[in-house]
Parts: structure tokens; C-alpha cells; sequence
């Protein structure tokens, strides 16, 4: 019986074990984790996966680029892959496990130092172990006039983690990946590419012009597996001298398309500048209660049901959360605008006088939307219990008939499985993405095969519509990638193949494979 | 006696003997017999969680298991600053933590960002007139699921936590039939959960 609770894929255990001793020269044996209870950490899942097929060999944590380069010079010599998480809080996507069994996690929080952060330009230079709460206090203690823009977990999240993962928040700066500029990137082969203005010896514009020279590479290293990116520049939004948050309100699930059409003008024209979000009610109530408090009926809440909790809840069917950033007299010009614009849609405009000071759901809202760290969104996991999340996220035009047209096949698939339809979407420029959380009980066997059954029809009915996800999950990453066409797979291949012949970093990840 | 058979056995026991395998339930993480006393967070304002806490208290206090105990609300079980405050206050100690899944999450995962690891974790589902444990160990590689009666379930709960708090001096009857292991059981429309850990900071 092997003394490793994995072993990489056609890796032989004499050849692990000499990998595991080389690590351990590098990193110090309290770095090199193997045992199942060090393990621990990194098996917890909330996807409806078995954990068995993401299982990982190790865990190595080192502190330096340096370390890292001697890791993969073994790596590439034993043929071990490895997998690399930041803080590996990727919740609903899989948290810290790799996408398949064996590899070993390249644990990056030990690398956790913001090399720079200038006020005058308004960016960071940080490494992959640095969160948002880290750098929020960074910021704070030193009284700097600049904003973060943290997605929910942002107290344990990295912000070169969640960007590298195209995640988002909420504020003006929402898109994170569009806000970097300037990655330094290990490659298999040991090489260090900084992107950008960072391959010029000397330039100090590395963090403020994104393009330099020649084709841009930032994007292939993003839900990629060509490179380890060990340093990230990210904006940093101004703080604006006023801010007013609102929410507006709509009655009915149809109105899904007047709270779009309204919004995406406005948008687009940045006089609503941030990424906010449009919920539905269910997501609503269950930030803040749990589900048999409210319905005990099998199967997937009815809609009259949804309607009529709604209504004694105080919320929308449609609940649009944005705000307004200026000074108060561009705000106020801007405030004109928008609540004419939402009312003469039949939208409620409520802003926090209305509601007064203690509405536990604008109020999150209101902080994530200046860049503040909350997590009272994860009220969601109280929703069923049991721990089971998957975030279901495919892309929407910014358009009304097209928000309503995902929501109601969302709804068909969710409720045959008697799912909730717990969504929302999050405004972009000219698109939406359409977040929605099938949350289930991890415990039940009978739930999490019903979940994963759901999530696999959800992606071929949106796919069989032309919409893709702009995230998977480690357990269905093969089978995203496959939606997006053959050609891009081919290139992705290739690229691999030119970057890492020998499949040390990451297989599997994007569903790229050597 | 593996270390699943070795839970099951302390699931089943109905006193805290003297055995050698009571240190199978100390994972490698968890060394026993630290002077620090246990530190038990309850989340105030949830009757299930009352309860257990009640019971953990009353089977450490019987097995000579020194212990202190903090209430928090879910507001601040979610809030960063208020977990960081009293994670401050223990290190090197064990936390048994008894709240809702959303404050489970928020506390253990801003504690393994410090560094903590969990020995045991387990969700409670509460129905009608029964309970339903699923047991997750540092050293297992699935989970123990099994039933109780809503009146009794949390004795064995306050010995799960006990007998793998105690450590190799401490010990099991083992003379109690193993607890039996039912995957399946429990409807999903229930009335509500609650998880309860046991974690290293």
C-alpha cells in the first residue's frame, strides 16, 4: 500500500518519492505537506464532485520565485505536475483541489508581500499569497485615498488569484483582469516573463501601460495553465469624494427586462460607472434566511410562492444594486438622471434613508460597492446546510430579452431537479454575467448526484442557445472547453505543448491538456 | 482498529475508559494534552447549538476536559474582524466551534488562513423527530453518516468531540455495538442544520 494518499498519474512511487525528497531540500520538510491530515485542507470541496478524482499527492508552500524555479527544474526531471492556488478560496469552483488526482498543490500563500503600492498613479504590485483584507489594511494604515475591489470571500481571497481567475467585484474597477497591468509569470522551463512594459530593462512604466511591445500575452495566462503568475499590478480606484448607493426595486420576475433596459444605457454611458448587480428575490431571502424557515414543500420553491414570500420580505422580484461615484454635485446632477430613468420603468428607487440604517442586505451591498470586505453574502450557505455550492455562470448580452430568456431556461432545468433558482446578475459594460448558486446538502449522496446532474444539462442547454460559462468548476472543465470549439482547444494545446512539453503545470486546468 | 472503526467505536461508547487507540482519534495534527483549556464558540440565538454546546460542556466537565466557552451572534461569527479578534486570543489552543453553515465556513476558512487545521467536522441535520451526523475526520478518506433520536443526539456528539480531545491517556469503552452507519437516511426538506468542528489554531 503506498504511503501517499495520491500518486501523480504514471508516476512511480520510487520516483515520487525522490521528487518529495528534493522538495523538502528546497522548502524545508514543515513545507512539504503528504500526509492525509495535512492534507486536509486542501480536499475540502463544496462542488457535487467526488473527492477521490481531486484528490492531490502533496502540498508544497514555498516563499520565493527562486524556490519555485528549483520546484519545476524537479517537477520537469520526475515528470510531477503541480497545481497552483494563491489562497485557493475558489468556493464554488472547486476551492484549493486540483482538477484531477495526483497532482501536487503548488501553495502559494507563503508568497505574500505587496511590493508597491504607488498613490500617485493608483496601483499595487502584489504577490499571489496576498489577500484583500492584507491589502485593504496596507492601505488603511497608511490613511491612502484608494479603493480595493474585493469580491465576496475578499478577506481570505487574492486579489492576483481572483484576477488571474477573471473574477469580479462591484465597484467601477468590477472587471478585475481589464484593471491589471503588468504580470510576472514563471514558465515550466524555469524562465521568468514579466508581460507588458516589464520585459524593458529599467522601465518603470511596468505597472501603468499595459501593452508594451509586440502581441499581449497578460490573457494566456489567465484560467490557463502556461505559467505560474507570481506578481500581478492591479489598479487601484480613487476614492471619490462622494458615493451614494441605491437599490430599485421591481414587483414582478417579468420585469427582469424593464430593470435591464434601464440599466444598460446608463451604464454604458458610465453615468452608473459600477459593476452592481440585478437579484432575483430568492437570492435575496436567502442571504438572510434559511429555507425551511420559509417553505417546506418538496421540490423547487413555485414561483407564487416566491412572489408572495417577496412581497412579505419587503423585497423585489427584481432587486437592482448599484450607485453613483463624484463629487456631490456631479452625483446630484447624475441622481436626476437615474431615478428618472428607473421610475418611469415602474422601479422602486430606495436608497439608505429610505430604508434606514440597519438593512442587512443594502447594507452589504452598499460596502462591497466602495470596496469594503464583507461576507455576509455566504448568509447563502445557510440557505439548504450541508455545505454543497456550484456556481452555474454563463454570459448574457446586456439586454432584457436576453436576461429573461436565460432565466427562464435557468428556471426549467434548476426546478426539474427541484433546485431553486437563486440568481443574479452582475452588470458589465455591455454584458451581463448571470450568476447562479445551486446550492444543495453536500451530505446527501441523492443531492449531490441531483446537483452535478443539473449543472452538466445546464451547460448543454445554454450551450444548444450559443451561451458559455465565463467560469467552470474543476469538474467540468474538460467539458467547458469542448463547448468552445475545437479550434480553440488546438490552439491551447499547441501553446501547452510549446510552454510545458513535459505537463508539469496544472493539467487539466481550462481543460487544457498536453 | 483503523481510524474510522476507531470514531465509530468513540460514536458508540458510553463512558471515556482507558485505551491506546483513543490516540487513533488525535490526528497527527492535534497533539493532546496541551495545558491551553478548549475553547467551545457557540453561536448565540440557535437553540440546536445551545444545546450541544450545553452537552460538550457537560461531558468535558465529566471527563476532566478543561474548557472555556465564548457566545457570538451570526452577525459576528461572519464578520472578519470580530473571528480575527477571538482567534487572537487562542493561539495554540483547540476551538470546537457550533454555529450555522455560513459562520462554520467564514470561521474555519479565516482560520486555516492563520494557519489552523481541522481535526473533525461534522454537520448536523435536524428533522422532525431525528437527527442525521455526518462526520468528516482529518484522517478519513469519506465520511461517517449516521441517525439520532432529536432527544438524545448530541450525547454522542459531546463524545465524539471528548474521546478525540483526550487523547492517548484517556480512553473508550468499546463494549457498545459500533454506531451503524446510514448514508441515506433523512428527507432533504428539513427544518434546519447546523455543523460543528474541531480545529487547531
Amino acid at each position: 500500500m503506498s504511503k501517499y494518499i495520491a500518486l501523480p498519474k504514471g508516476v512511480a512511487e520510487a520516483d515520487f518519492d525522490k521528487a518529495i525528497a528534493e522538495f523538502k531540500k528546497i522548502l524545508g520538510a514543515d513545507n512539504v505537506l503528504h500526509s492525509r491530515e495535512r492534507l486536509a485542507p486542501y480536499l475540502k470541496i463544496m462542488i457535487p464532485a467526488q473527492i477521490e478524482e481531486h484528490t492531490p499527492s502533496a502540498a508544497i508552500m514555498p516563499e520565493s520565485v527562486e524556490q519555485i524555479q528549483r520546484i519545476l527544474r524537479v517537477c520537469n526531471r520526475y515528470k510531477t505536475p503541480v497545481w497552483p492556488i494563491s489562497t485557493g478560496k475558489n468556493f464554488g469552483y472547486g476551492s484549493a483541489a486540483p482538477a484531477t488526482r495526483g497532482q501536487i498543490v503548488l501553495d502559494l500563500k507563503r508568497l505574500n508581500r505587496i511590493i508597491e503600492v504607488d498613490p500617485d498613479l493608483c496601483y499595487a504590485l502584489v504577490e499571489p499569497g496576498v489577500t484583500y483584507q492584507q491589502l485593504h489594511d496596507y492601505i488603511k494604515e497608511r490613511n491612502l485615498p484608494l479603493w480595493l475591489d474585493p469580491p465576496i470571500p475578499g478577506p481570505v481571497a487574492s486579489p492576483l488569484g481572483n484576477t488571474v481567475e477573471r473574477g469580479v467585484g462591484y465597484t467601477p474597477y468590477g472587471e478585475h483582469f481589464l484593471f491589471s497591468c503588468g504580470m510576472e509569470v514563471v514558465l515550466a522551463n524555469g524562465d521568468i516573463l514579466r508581460t507588458g512594459m516589464g520585459s524593458m530593462p529599467n522601465s518603470n512604466t511596468w505597472q501603468v501601460f499595459k501593452w508594451g511591445y509586440g502581441p499581449s500575452l497578460d490573457g494566456i495566462f489567465t484560467q490557463s495553465n502556461f505559467g505560474i503568475v507570481t506578481k500581478l499590478g492591479i489598479w487601484l480606484m480613487p476614492a471619490p469624494p462622494a458615493y451614494k448607493p441605491f437599490v430599485v426595486r421591481y414587483p414582478d420576475q417579468g420585469d427582469i427586462v424593464k430593470a435591464i433596459e434601464t440599466v444598460r444605457p446608463l451604464r454604458i454611458a458610465q453615468v452608473i460607472p459600477n459593476a452592481g448587480t440585478v437579484s432575483n428575490a430568492l437570492w435575496e431571502l436567502a442571504v438572510v434566511n434559511r429555507r425551511a424557515d420559509l417553505y417546506t414543500g418538496e421540490g423547487a420553491i413555485p414561483d407564487a410562492s416566491v412572489a408572495k414570500l417577496a412581497k412579505a420580505h419587503g423585497v423585489g422580484s427584481w432587486n437592482v444594486y448599484t450607485a453613483l461615484y463624484g463629487t456631490e454635485e456631479t452625483i446630484a446632477e447624475h441622481w436626476k438622471i437615474v431615478t428618472a430613468a428607473f421610475k418611469a420603468s415602474g422601479g422602486t428607487v430606495l436608497t439608505q434613508e429610505d430604508l434606514g440604517p440597519d438593512d442587512p442586505l443594502f447594507n452589504y451591498r452598499r460596502d462591497v460597492m466602495r470596496g469594503d470586505l464583507t461576507m455576509r453574502e455566504f448568509g447563502l450557505y445557510n440557505w439548504r446546510g450541508g455545505g454543497g455550492s456550484m456556481w452555474f455562470a454563463p454570459v448574457s448580452q446586456a439586454r432584457g430579452s436576453e436576461t429573461l430568456k436565460q432565466m427562464g431556461l435557468a428556471k426549467r432545468i434548476l426546478n426539474k431537479y427541484g433546485i431553486d433558482y437563486v440568481g443574479l446578475f452582475v452588470i458589465g459594460w455591455r454584458d451581463m454575467h448571470h450568476i447562479i448558486d445551486i446550492l444543495y446538502d453536500r451530505t446527501l449522496p441523492a443531492e449531490l448526484a441531483k446537483a452535478r446532474s443539473c449543472y452538466d444539462e445546464l451547460l448543454d442547454d445554454f450551450a444548444r442557445e450559443g451561451y458559455g460559462v465565463y467560469r467552470t468548476n474543476i469538474d467540468f472543465m474538460d467539458k467547458v472547453a469542448k463547448l468552445y470549439g475545437p479550434v480553440k482547444a488546438s490552439v491551447n494545446r499547441k501553446i501547452k505543448k510549446a510552454l510545458d512539453p513535459n505537463g508539469i503545470l496544472a493539467p487539466g486546468k481550462s481543460g487544457i491538456h498536453r | 482498529m483503523d481510524r474510522r472503526n476507531f470514531i465509530k467505536s468513540l460514536l458508540a461508547s458510553g463512558v471515556l475508559g482507558s485505551s491506546p487507540l483513543a490516540a487513533q482519534a488525535a490526528s497527527d495534527l492535534f497533539a493532546p494534552g496541551t495545558a491551553q483549556p478548549v475553547l467551545i464558540v457557540g453561536q448565540s440565538g440557535l437553540p440546536h447549538a445551545d444545546e450541544l454546546v450545553a452537552r460538550l460542556e457537560r461531558v468535558f466537565a465529566a471527563a476532566g476536559i478543561d474548557y472555556v466557552q465564548a457566545r457570538a451572534s451570526g452577525g459576528e461569527l461572519t464578520d472578519y474582524t470580530h473571528v480575527i479578534v477571538l482567534l487572537d486570543r487562542v493561539p495554540g489552543r483547540r476551538v470546537i466551534g457550533v454555529m450555522d453553515a455560513a459562520a462554520a465556513l467564514i470561521f474555519q476558512e479565516l482560520a486555516a488562513a492563520r494557519g489552523a487545521a481541522c481535526a473533525l467536522s461534522t454537520h448536523h441535520r435536524f428533522a422532525a423527530q431525528e437527527v442525521r451526523h455526518c462526520c468528516i475526520s482529518a484522517g478519513l478518506d469519506t465520511s461517517i453518516v449516521w441517525s439520532d433520536s432529536l432527544a438524545d443526539h448530541a450525547e454522542r456528539i459531546g463524545r465524539l468531540y471528548a474521546g478525540t480531545l483526550a487523547g492517548p491517556e484517556s480512553a473508550v469503552d468499546r463494549s457498545a455495538p459500533v454506531v451503524r452507519e446510514e448514508p441515506d437516511r433523512a428527507a432533504d426538506a428539513t427544518p434546519g442544520s447546523l455543523v460543528s468542528f474541531l480545529i487547531t489554531v
